[in-house]
């Protein structure tokens, strides 16, 4: 029984869930509007037949196949294998962007080409004969009204797919990097972004690129659209000419949008390539390094360690020579064996200078030694007519100090010595100086020694020794 | 000028086989300049001389330095043989399991002490470990990243215990990943 066209397309569109199946299908073979029955049957059944009882079947026997074969919605090819009518696919698609199909960079310079030839032919037609100018007229528009439309489903076609990998994408990379997604889904992101890119983002994006030049008499869309203008400003038709500068601007004002799809999967795509680049570069090393360790698993090799020599090491050679140099005390003993006689006389001669200083000082309580005569000759030089101060606290220290500026090497022995000059000088001249000592108990050293003593004083005047 | 308090403190890191960065972290883990290495750089000729003079070669690269031997061939240490298993096996597991490598650069999440612990249990690991020396397979994972990467500057720790690539860390893998490249 026939039913009411309305009838059954309203059907279809409420129950469009069951008829998405066959359009996946449609996308996923390269076009073809053929599909095997079961497809729909498995749909229908799941779809439409389980949502109704059995008391409402009206829904349900509009919508089975031999229905819809009946309506014209399906035609039967061949044996189990249909055809679906491309007016319900665009149908459907149009009710589900996400399901429009991208156009192909085939499709794009199909549409190139009817332009391009409208183009000449309107450029070549005779202005006398009306009729041919209504012709092209009629076909250009027909074009023109029709390119607008795909091209604006096709931008919204990539933009649900470029908004679909930007949900995965985002997904993956949402706050946490700890999150794991195995390398193989990584890979096919990837591939899936490379693929909408080549295949239908960049054909897009030159197919409505205002400024694209082309070889020879080849016309892109903007030279075509220019020249129609051109053509129709030339010869007086405001209309026409007003018209097709309009249409011109609503196509290619979708340049920019598809340049924002296009940076945006662009992004992803280098984002998604460096971690396969990481991916790999690790494996890759990994797998060298793990080869050489499955050498050393036999038996004479059982006991061995990794060389540091192995060629993985030194490509992968970031710190060469980082090592605790503070615990290494070999650092003179290292040298190269070629060069070892010079070093070694070399390390010789700085030995030699070097004296060794105790860290602390190891003080001998003890009478230090006297000055050997030489020194003794050389500390009565040095005080030969010295000028001892009227007044003193502590001469031992006041002569301390002024032998730690006059030698490099004084001792405790050079101050005792000195010490005993100053009174043999006091003695001689008595009356004008005095000396006495201090009830104070001090302390001096010379690093070596330990002096306790009491501290001579000087004083001027009448004072008794 | 040179700083003697921060050349002090420079001399023991270079000294005790540690590498400086150019930056640092704060407890938080966000990154900050650090006053050694533009104490270096400030005075790069200085401290050329002063290690030179000392038979070693101060190596400088654009965000890390170290010292090496002066006399030094092309010799791998025994040290750097270390850091690069332990990066290896630590990076590996990462990437193999599905996680970003990223995550090893990231302050806020990097290495737990739960994931170490599941990179130790690996066999790979345990066999890897084994060839490398004996003091080494007798160490944990943990140990061994605290001796060869965390004190030699090439990880650093966050507060919460999780370990992620200084900038020397990060300079390891990216030879890596140009080395494949190329």
């Amino acid at each position: 029984m026939k039913l009411s066209k309305d009838l059954i397309l309203s059907s279809i569109i409420e129950h469009k869930s069951a008829f998405m199946p066959i359009i996946d299908y449609i996308n996923s073979n390269e076009g073809t509007h053929e599909f095997h029955a079961e497809l729909y049957i498995d749909s229908f059944r799941d779809n439409v037949e389980t949502k109704y009882s059995t008391d409402d079947q009206k829904v349900v026997k509009r919508l089975t196949l031999n229905s819809l074969v009946e309506h014209g919605i399906f035609t039967k090819a061949r044996d189990g294998i249909f055809e679906i009518s491309s007016f319900i696919v665009e149908m459907l698609r149009y009710l589900d962007t996400s399901r429009i199909k991208e156009l192909s960079g085939h499709q794009f310079e199909t549409i190139r080409e009817n332009f391009e030839r409208s183009c000449y032919q309107l450029e070549e037609c005779s202005l006398e004969r009306g009729q041919d100018l209504a012709d092209i007229r009629e076909q250009l528009n027909g074009l023109v009204a029709d390119t607008r439309n795909k091209v604006q489903q096709n931008v919204a076609a990539l933009k649900a797919n470029a908004d679909r990998i930007a949900e995965e994408f985002e997904q993956r990379n949402s706050g946490t990097p700890n999150s794991q997604v195995a390398h193989g889904s990584k890979l096919e992101l990837l591939f899936r972004v490379r693929d909408l890119i080549d295949r239908y983002v960049a054909p897009c994006l030159q197919f409505i690129n205002p400024n694209l030049d082309m070889r020879g008499r080849r016309l892109s869309l903007a030279d075509s659209f220019n020249r129609i203008r051109e053509y129709y400003e030339k010869h007086n038709f405001p209309n026409y000419e007003l018209s097709i500068l309009f249409n011109k601007r609503s196509i290619f004002s979708y340049y920019e949008d598809i340049s924002v799809i296009m940076d945006q999967l662009e992004r992803y795509y280098k984002a998604l390539d460096q971690e396969r680049v990481q991916y790999s570069a690790i494996e890759k090393a990994f797998n060298e390094l793990f080869d050489e360790v499955v050498e050393l698993r036999h038996d004479s090799e059982k006991n061995k360690f990794l060389s540091n020599d192995l060629p993985i090491f030194h490509k992968l050679s970031v710190y060469l020579g980082l090592h605790t140099h503070k615990s290494s005390m070999s650092k003179r003993l290292s040298w190269h064996s070629q060069r070892i006689g010079y070093q070694f006389n070399e390390w010789l001669r700085s030995v030699d200078h070097i004296k060794p200083k105790p860290s602390k000082p190891i003080l001998i309580e003890d009478a230090p030694p006297n000055p050997d005569k030489e020194r003794a000759r050389e500390l009565n030089l040095l005080t030969l007519g010295y000028d001892w101060p009227d007044q003193c606290n502590d001469l031992q220290l006041y002569i301390q100090n002024w032998l730690k500026n006059e030698l490099t090497d004084y001792s405790l022995g050079d101050v005792l010595h000195t010490l005993q000059i100053a009174r043999d000088d006091f003695k001689q001249a008595a009356g004008l100086k005095h000396l006495s000592f201090s009830t104070e108990k001090k302390s001096m050293s010379d690093g070596v020694y330990l002096l306790n003593y009491l501290p001579v004083q000087i004083t001027k005047g009448q004072e008794h020794v | 000028m040179f700083d003697t308090h921060k050349s002090k403190i420079i001399f023991d890191e270079l000294m005790n086989g540690r590498v400086i960065n150019k930056r640092d972290y704060n407890q938080d883990g966000s990154p900050q300049d650090n006053p050694l290495f533009d104490e270096i750089i400030s005075n790069e000729d200085s401290y050329r001389t002063q290690y030179l003079m000392n038979g070693y070669q101060l190596v400088m690269e654009v965000d890390h330095c170290f010292i090496r031997d002066n006399q030094a061939d092309t010799e791998i240490t025994d040290l750097e043989k270390r850091i690069s298993v332990l990066f290896l096996i630590i990076s590996r597991y990462i990437t193999k399991n599905g996680y970003r490598f990223e995550m090893l650069k990231d302050p806020n999440h990097g290495l737990t002490e739960d994931l170490i612990q599941e990179i130790d249990e690996e066999e790979t690991t345990k066999e890897l470990k084994l060839k490398i020396a004996t003091d080494f397979s007798k160490q944990n994972l943990k140990t061994a990243i605290d001796k060869n990467l965390y004190e030699r500057n090439l990880m650093a720790r966050s507060k919460v215990g999780r370990y992620f690539l200084t900038d020397s860390g990060v300079a390891f893998f990216d030879n890596l990943f140009n080395h494949d490249t190329n």
